[in-house]
């Protein structure tokens, strides 16, 4: 026998080179049978084997073109393997002797960590470390760990029998199987894996007991399916301060051969047009008796097995039932050779899995024989079953075949079986289904091919495969007229989401938006089962990957080339959809290079076009599927996700769209690179940096949103960009302003206050009295709102101190104008005048046609109130006519405030509602939310008035819904007022009473005085049309309160002169009285007509009896 | 501090006809070049300086026509302290309109000069605190 490593000879029947100390004889990687040196393919399964040994110590780099090019972090299942028990041989024999016989049991494990598709990490002295899921990825590399353990305690269980009889040694392994994720990459200048999935491996391995293999939790909830555990105490383990769980691996499954059970948890959903397609298949099979070959084709998780279950199902309802025998390709090939057809065999014969080989060949001769005999008579019956016997075992079928006569016996064997399947089908049609061919071994890709050709009996194979099978037989989806390929795509969205519904409710789960969930899931039954599993288990949104999941795309991730994963990756950082322009600068690669990656990815499906083009032609690309995404981004290491962030962001800004609107595209980048940054800690300049940029574009963003009123967005923005300010003083006071300035625009006026005064301290020290005098004047306008007029009073005061004296500014019109509004509001019209005509001169000698035209506006607003209806109207005119000029903004205030006019003070409805109208326009064109929110609300009120309950209605529920849908919670407060008025209107009494519960309590929140005013008036008005006047009065009393809080005089006349009305029908006469007295004497201070008709009626208790 | 027995209210009359009568000069003449001129209870400023109590003066009798006090009391508090309780009407420029305000003024004389005025519109409550101020002799 001649070593393969040095080329000596050495005795026949040796096991290691005495030249070298190389293992002589190898072990096949598939079925495990011991090789002689030089061999190449395995004399009992037919296995290509290695050319050349491989000698244990030398640890496997990875093939060519395996995913190791960059640092990865990658989700794996680690092994560790500690080899005993061979001290005491040590004292006997040479030292030499020793070494190979351990390398020898080394090699041994190491040949079952490569049968499962692992790889030997390092060897440390007599333990092994090897890992399933790096550099390449497998959708079950956990499964496959647990059984490359199970199998190393099999293979030193038989090791231990030989060379204990032979040398008395009697090697012994503890295992450890941990999952987890860990950092890939080359450390030191070796291919390895760092984390603490790792150091849990160890130490399980540490804990196992002789012969055993224990797992963490992680790789027995991936493995459950497929290997039985026993649960154990939860291990103290070094270096972790919670007790671990762990569990003892005891044997493989009783369903470990069969893949993963196809779910029927949930009803078949769509694919009727597919099932329709097999049930045609089989009826022309049938009908004209020739054979058919049909290929579903699709990718993992689609659904495929789920359509065969359904197909077979309905087998089941025909007239003439065909046989079903199935049969499947494993992933790592524990099936070994045609393991397919066997499994179809055991089927078609009654053999089962413990039957031993003379048994399974006696039953195959008994089911076969009589068949093949009616047809071919005995002895050829006997020469067709021979072969086939052999599956089951050499027994005494005789030798394999001389390599000379291979092809032959080939022929021969595929003939055998081609003979058997057209036997059973002369008893009734025959389905054989192949599941996932794209494992399959060539034996059998050759064998249904063979089959598809030559059968002429009624027989349909049906065979499923993943995308891949294309790549191996770039063939097999030629059409020809007894072949056909379906391609099963992903469900669409309505399907997928009444799937994701169906999977909820039969776990029992709930998920806040099972459409997001669904679209997450890209129509892929698997995914979105393991989703909903996941949420079922654990709660949650559904936005955490599955392992199950990961598992699967990293592995499709892994098949790619390199030069498509690396633009996967950089792609992946993009986003979901991207321009190719983006890609081209991140990618690195040539022009030419970059059409050609891409247009592989198109053509594997990892890719699909975008929708829309860009401007100068770039097109527009997506992943087809999200979670590919997620996958190849997860992959990335943090450093680089940091580092490849802002690099993007870098693009957007110089790109031809990096403008306003791309701020928040930038923001968004440059945050997760500040954020990975510091979890990679890269180096304190490089943070700081980053840092800075996403400080800047956060509040851009937050800018460029607050300029579209989306309030949410931009407090969004601000809070994240506030976040980053660290040590920037400056930048946090002024984002903190902003901030406050849309948490008032929300109608969050608390948060408002006091963001703003967190400013003032900071401003102060600044020596910018203008800027401290505009905190002020926002501080004072949002107690105003508030309904706290000494406080708000009092921050005007402080702010036109601070300004009055030096030159004009738009802060100061401003304060002016904010005071004059309050002393409106309040009744103090000499002041309100004082103020509107400082702001107007002082808006005038700036040239501010903004601020004059709000001038007027209080002024028109001031005339009205003390009954100047001519003023009043020339003003809010002008107001109008100063704003078109300047401002669309303006305008719609304006406008609005107009309406105001003509409805409450000139009682012209129809006037108001042209203007509200008119404003109502211009609010929607330049997308003033809240504007419109009050408008729709306005423009119902008047439709109430006018008794139109439908139009009332409608502006109702528009002003609601935006209300709503812009989070500006406490503008709902004018939907409820309305809906209140029109529910009482209806005599729906209790549910007017909520509504209007509800709009004053949302009027206090958000400091809106006068609504909260108008909703417990129409309170009070709903609870004494129910007849407790109590309650009426103790709405109203609410209401007088507020009015006196905020000094909403006209409100308070009207209230008092209710109460009046109240105490004189409960028999109070005094308090009828006193209640009446204030009204009057308010009416006197306002020329509001509302108040001014209360105040009559008031008139009229005071005159009354008593 | 003690004040020269002068009529101190009828000064602070005089002085505020004066403004009502458009004659700033003459109003503000009798102020402190350090005075100052308080209306922050009503939100209106704090005014420091002759100059500027004059300016203010011109800014609130400018903002109205047909304007002057209808009602006027004063009161001497003692302690250089003088009381103002006064409604004051008139109509918005250009207009026909109607307003009147009530308003209390708490006027302080140093060396027969004004240096203070506060302004508030509460005359109760405005009252009350100058009556305990001038009780008190003064001491701010």
């Amino acid at each position: 026998m001649t070593c393969a490593s040095c080329q000596a000879a050495n005795p026949d029947g040796a096991s290691f080179c005495m030249s070298c100390g190389s293992p002589l004889q190898r072990l096949c990687p598939s079925c495990g049978t011991e090789a002689p040196a030089g061999a190449k393919f395995c004399g009992n399964c037919g296995t290509a084997l290695a050319s050349a040994d491989t000698p244990a110590a030398a640890v496997p780099e990875p093939a060519s073109g395996a995913p190791e090019e960059a640092e990865q972090r990658r989700m794996v299942t680690v092994l560790f393997a500690d080899l005993s028990g061979y001290t005491s041989i040590s004292e006997r024999l040479d030292h030499e002797t020793v070494k190979a016989l351990v390398e020898r049991c080394l090699t041994r494990l190491a040949a079952e960590v490569e049968r499962y598709g692992g790889r030997v990490d390092k060897f440390i002295g007599d333990n092994v470390m090897a890992v399933f899921g790096a550099p390449v990825a497998h959708e079950d590399d956990p499964v496959r760990a647990v059984r490359a353990a199970l199998g190393m305690q099999a293979a030193m269980s038989a090791l231990r029998e030989e060379l204990g009889a032979r040398f008395g040694m009697e090697p012994e392994l503890r295992v450890g199987v941990n999952t987890g994720e860990v950092l890939a990459g080359r450390i030191g200048g070796a291919y390895t894996v760092v984390g603490d999935a790792v150091n849990v491996a160890a130490r399980l391995q540490a804990a196992a007991p002789v012969g055993g293999v224990l797992v963490g939790e992680r790789t027995r909830r991936l493995s459950a399916a497929d290997i039985v555990y026993r649960a154990i105490e939860p291990l103290t383990l070094k270096g972790k301060s919670e007790p671990v769980p762990a569990w003892a691996a005891v044997e493989l499954g009783a369903d470990a051969h069969a893949g993963h059970e196809t779910s029927r948890a949930a009803p078949l959903i769509g694919r009727a047009e597919e099932l329709a397609r097999l049930d045609g298949a089989l009826d022309r099979v049938c009908r004209e008796g020739g054979s058919h070959l049909l290929t579903l084709i699709g990718q993992a998780g689609v659904g495929k097995s789920r359509l065969l279950l359904e197909f077979e199902l309905g087998l089941d309802g025909r007239e003439s039932a065909p046989l079903l025998l199935s049969g499947r390709c494993s992933a790592f090939g524990q099936s070994g050779s045609y393991g397919p057809l066997i499994e179809m065999l055991q089927a078609a014969c009654a053999i089962s899995e413990i039957d031993d080989s003379s048994t399974a060949r006696a039953k195959l001769a008994e089911r076969l024989q009589p068949l093949l005999s009616e047809r071919e008579g005995a002895v050829e019956a006997e020469r067709r079953i021979a072969p086939l016997a052999r599956l089951f075992g050499a027994g005494d079928a005789g030798p394999a075949a001389p390599a000379e006569d291979q092809q032959s016996a080939r022929e021969g064997f595929f003939g055998a079986v081609r003979a058997v399947v057209e036997a059973l089908a002369n008893e009734r049609p025959v389905v054989l289904a192949w599941e996932d061919i794209h494992w399959a071994d060539e034996g059998s890709l050759d064998l249904i091919e063979y089959l598809s050709r030559w059968l002429r009996a009624p027989v349909m194979q049906l065979c499923l495969a993943r995308d891949d099978l294309l790549e191996r037989r770039p063939e097999w989806s030629v059409v020809r007229r007894t072949v056909s390929t379906a391609f099963l795509e992903p469900l669409p969205a309505d399907d997928a989401r009444r799937l994701v519904e169906s999977l909820l409710a039969a776990a029992g789960a709930q998920a806040e938006r099972p459409a997001e969930l669904a679209e997450r899931s890209g129509g892929n039954p698997l995914f979105a089962e393991a989703m909903v599993q996941r949420i079922a288990e654990e709660g949650g949104a559904g936005e955490e990957l599955p392992d199950t999941v990961q598992g699967l795309l990293a592995a499709r991730l892994d098949s790619l080339e390199p030069a498509e994963r690396q633009l996967v990756a950089d792609a992946a950082v993009l986003g979901r959809t991207f321009s190719e322009a983006a890609l081209e600068p991140l990618a690195g690669m040539s022009r030419a290079d970059l059409d050609r990656t891409v247009a592989a990815l198109l053509e594997r499906g990892i890719l699909v076009p975008g929708e829309g083009a860009e401007e100068g032609g770039s097109r527009r690309l997506a992943f087809k599927h999200v979670l590919i995404r997620d996958v190849a981004y997860e992959m990335l290491p943090r450093a680089a996700r940091a580092r490849r962030h802002a690099e993007v962001a870098t693009f957007i800004l110089d790109g031809p769209g990096g403008g306003e609107a791309a701020s928040a595209v930038v923001a968004e980048h440059y945050a997760r690179s500040v954020a990975y940054a510091a979890e990679a800690h890269l180096p304190a300049s490089e943070q700081e940096s980053l840092r800075q940029s996403a400080l800047r574009y956060g509040e851009a963003a937050g800018d460029a949103a607050a300029s579209l009123y989306s309030n949410p967005e931009a407090l969004g923005h601000y809070g994240a960009a506030a976040a980053l300010a660290g040590t920037d003083e400056a930048a946090a006071q002024r984002i903190a302003e902003k901030s406050g300035d849309i948490a008032l625009r929300l109608g969050r006026v608390e948060p408002a206050i006091e963001a703003w005064e967190s400013c003032l301290e900071y401003q102060g020290r600044q020596g910018d009295p203008v800027h401290v005098a505009e905190l002020h004047r926002k501080i004072g306008a949002a107690f105003a709102h508030k309904g706290e007029r000494k406080r708000a009073i009092e921050h005007h005061q402080q702010g036109i101190n601070l300004i009055k004296d030096r030159e004009p500014s738009l802060t100061l019109v401003r304060l002016y104008e904010d005071a004059a509004w309050l002393y409106v509001q309040v009744g103090d019209n000499m002041l309100a005048i004082y103020a509107a005509e400082k702001a107007l001169r002082l808006a005038e000698a700036l040239g501010e046609a903004r601020a004059a035209s709000r001038a007027h506006g209080i002024f028109g607003r001031v005339f009205a109130r003390i009954g100047d209806a001519a003023k009043a109207r020339e003003n809010l005119e002008r107001a109008v006519a100063l704003a078109q000029e300047s401002d669309a903004a303006e305008t719609v205030l304006a406008l609005q405030a107009l309406g105001h006019n003509l409805e409450h003070t000139e009682g012209d409805r129809d006037g108001a509602r042209a203007r509200y109208g008119e404003a109502l326009e211009l609010a929607e064109r330049i997308g003033d939310v809240p504007a419109q929110i009050e408008l729709r609300a306005a423009l119902g009120q008047l439709a109430f008035e006018r008794g139109e309950w439908e139009e009332a209605r409608t502006g109702a529920e528009a002003s609601a819904e935006l209300a709503e849908r812009e989070g500006l919670v406490g503008k709902l407060c004018l939907a409820n007022v309305l809906r209140g008025r029109l529910r009482l209107h209806e005599g729906e009494l209790a549910t007017a009473c909520g509504l209007f519960e509800a709009a004053a309590e949302l009027a206090e929140q958000a400091g809106w005085s006068e609504v909260a005013a108008s909703a417990l008036m129409g309170l009070a008005s709903a609870r004494e049309q129910a007849g407790d006047g109590a309650a009426a009065r103790a709405a109203l009393l609410d209401a007088l309160r507020v009015c006196e809080r905020a000094g909403l005089l006209p409100q308070s006349v009207q209230a008092n002169a209710r109460l009046a009305a109240a105490w004189l029908r409960d028999g109070d006469t005094e308090a009828a009285r006193e209640a009446a007295t204030r009204a009057v004497e308010g009416a006197e201070r306002v020329h509001d007509p509302a108040a001014v008709a209360a105040a009559a009626e008031a008139q009229a208790v005071l005159a009354g009896p008593g | 501090m003690t004040e020269p027995q002068t009529d101190l209210v009828e000064l602070t009359r005089r002085s505020m006809m004066d403004a009502n009568d458009s004659d700033f000069a003459a109003a503000a003449a009798v102020f402190a070049d350090d005075a100052v001129f308080d209306v922050s209870d009503a939100g209106i400023g704090r005014f420091e300086g002759r100059d500027a109590v004059r300016g203010y003066l011109e800014d609130w009798i400018g903002s109205f026509e047909r304007q002057g006090f209808t009602s006027w009391e004063g009161t001497d508090l003692g302690a250089g302290y003088v009381f103002v309780d006064a409604v004051f009407e008139g109509s918005p420029a250009g207009s026909d309109a109607h307003v009147r305000e009530r308003w209390a003024f708490r006027v302080r004389w140093d060396h027969g000069r004004i240096s203070e005025v506060l302004a508030a519109q509460d005359v109760v409550a405005a009252l009350e605190a100058a009556r305990s101020l001038a009780s008190a002799g003064g001491a701010r």
